[in-house]
């Protein structure tokens, strides 16, 4: 805990330098390196905004769970090490799950409701799949995506996308549990595959 | 490990996995590193989904983040023997808070037990039928005693203590989930050194239980801390919650 600069709401770095690593930047603010949470923040923030957005849909829902996630970042960055993957994961996979806990706490009141209706109502997949698949700025993962099965393309996009539990998944989609968990994990192994993602 | 288990791989990487299941889906990931390898590289295979969409926040969005930092304390490292127990037990959980005052109030220990989805203790009640079971059956000990309260931050818990079978149930009710990376813990207190019974993580509808095994001795309390997953050997975090157990 020695020199500490505090920097509020400073101007970005206009030096430009080889991109920091996520997981390299992690741990200088694991020392308490405001610096170096401001350039975590320029690296990670629109990826994790994009994400959330999609997924809680409301903007100042999406902005509020931002924040949280970045705070969180900053809070917890002492307990990221390089074993548990890239730092970007870290980030994304923490941002995933508070956004899923935003939308699935919104939604537990109507849970039931919700659940009678959905049988009745039309497979709403083709406009997520649309909006996903026209907004993917990442051709690879765009591509790949087409390379699943529909079924397969289907349930990974409404759980990441949607938030969707495997159950909810299931049954929008009126398939069984089990071959859902299949599509989920042969769906993912399939992108991760060629996508090349490091094993 | 069963192969239904690990099937679970790729929803619990894209947390499609309903909160009660994870629990238990990350104990198994604690003793199966080749499927917790599977899962690093689909939670990094699911970060590439989650970066395809990207979109700029709003410019003020930094300015506000970048001023809250400086309220906001940073975690200290995890030492090399809590990750090493962080492996070995995991199990999530969220938080609770202070409870007082007194009341026998079985309909309440009923309707609370009856949307407990999850308990991951010493004795892991997997459904919410056997954890009614669990209930009546420690209510039909000849001591049995109900201790019910709330807290000022909105939680709510229920107590059942039966000293003549040694055994507590708590349950807890609008509990929050715990920080990332934190759990509840449980303990005993006022009987010498608090005594870890457990962690707890509340289920979607922030609904937590946790029963002991017989032997709680003289305990006097009953209190959950905020420790890092996986659990401390002794209470390390914040107190957020506290009952007096009845004699």
């Amino acid at each position: 805990m020695a020199e500490r600069v505090r920097r509020i709401a400073g101007e970005a770095d206009t030096v430009t330098q080889a991109p920091p690593d996520v997981g390299a930047l992690l741990q200088q603010v694991a020392r308490g390196d405001e610096k170096a949470f401001e350039r975590l923040y320029d690296l990670v923030a629109s990826p994790v905004f994009g994400l959330v957005r999609r997924i809680v849909r409301d903007p100042a829902q999406s902005e509020e769970v931002t924040q949280e996630v970045m705070l969180e970042l900053w809070r917890t960055a002492a307990r990221y090490s390089t074993e548990r993957g890239s730092g970007m994961t870290w980030a994304m996979t923490l941002a995933h799950r508070r956004a899923v806990d935003r939308v699935r706490s919104a939604q537990s009141a109507t849970d039931r409701e919700d659940k009678a209706h959905r049988r009745e109502t039309t497979r709403p997949f083709d406009e997520v799949a649309e909006q996903v698949s026209t907004r993917l700025e990442h051709e690879q993962v765009r591509r790949c995506l087409t390379s699943l099965t529909d079924l397969q393309r289907e349930s990974v996009e409404l759980a990441y996308y949607r938030g969707l539990t495997y159950r909810e998944v299931s049954d929008l989609l009126d398939t069984p549990l089990g071959t859902i968990k299949t599509r989920l994990r042969d769906g993912l192994i399939r992108m991760r595959d060629c996508l090349g993602v490091a094993r | 490990m069963t192969a239904d288990i690990h099937a679970l791989t790729g929803a619990y990487a894209l947390d499609a996995i309903p909160e009660f299941e994870r629990a238990e889906f990350e104990r198994h990931l604690a003793e199966c590193e080749s499927c917790a390898q599977e899962v690093r590289e689909l939670q990094a295979t699911a970060t590439r989904l989650g970066e395809a969409a990207s979109d700029q926040p709003p410019a003020e969005l930094k300015s506000q983040v970048l001023a809250r930092i400086a309220e906001v304390r940073q975690l200290p490292p995890v030492d090399d023997l809590t990750a090493r127990r962080e492996r070995r037990s995991a199990a999530k959980a969220p938080l609770v808070t202070k409870f007082l005052g007194v009341a026998a109030a079985l309909l309440l220990v009923v309707s609370v037990s009856l949307g407990v989805l999850l308990v991951r203790n010493t004795n892991d009640l997997d459904s919410t039928q056997q954890q009614a079971a669990a209930v009546s059956n420690l209510l039909s000990a000849g001591d049995a005693k109900v201790v019910s309260g709330s807290t000022t931050t909105g939680l709510n818990g229920t107590v059942v203590v039966s000293r003549e079978r040694g055994q507590v149930m708590l349950l807890a009710g609008n509990v929050p989930s715990a920080p990332d990376g934190k759990t509840y813990q449980v303990w005993l207190m006022g009987d010498g050194a608090p005594r870890p019974i457990g962690l707890m993580a509340p289920n979607r509808s922030g609904h937590a239980s946790l029963l002991t095994t017989p032997g709680i001795g003289a305990a006097q309390d009953i209190g959950v801390t905020v420790e890092p997953a996986g659990g401390s050997p002794a209470p390390t975090g914040d107190l957020v919650m506290q009952m007096t157990l009845p004699v």
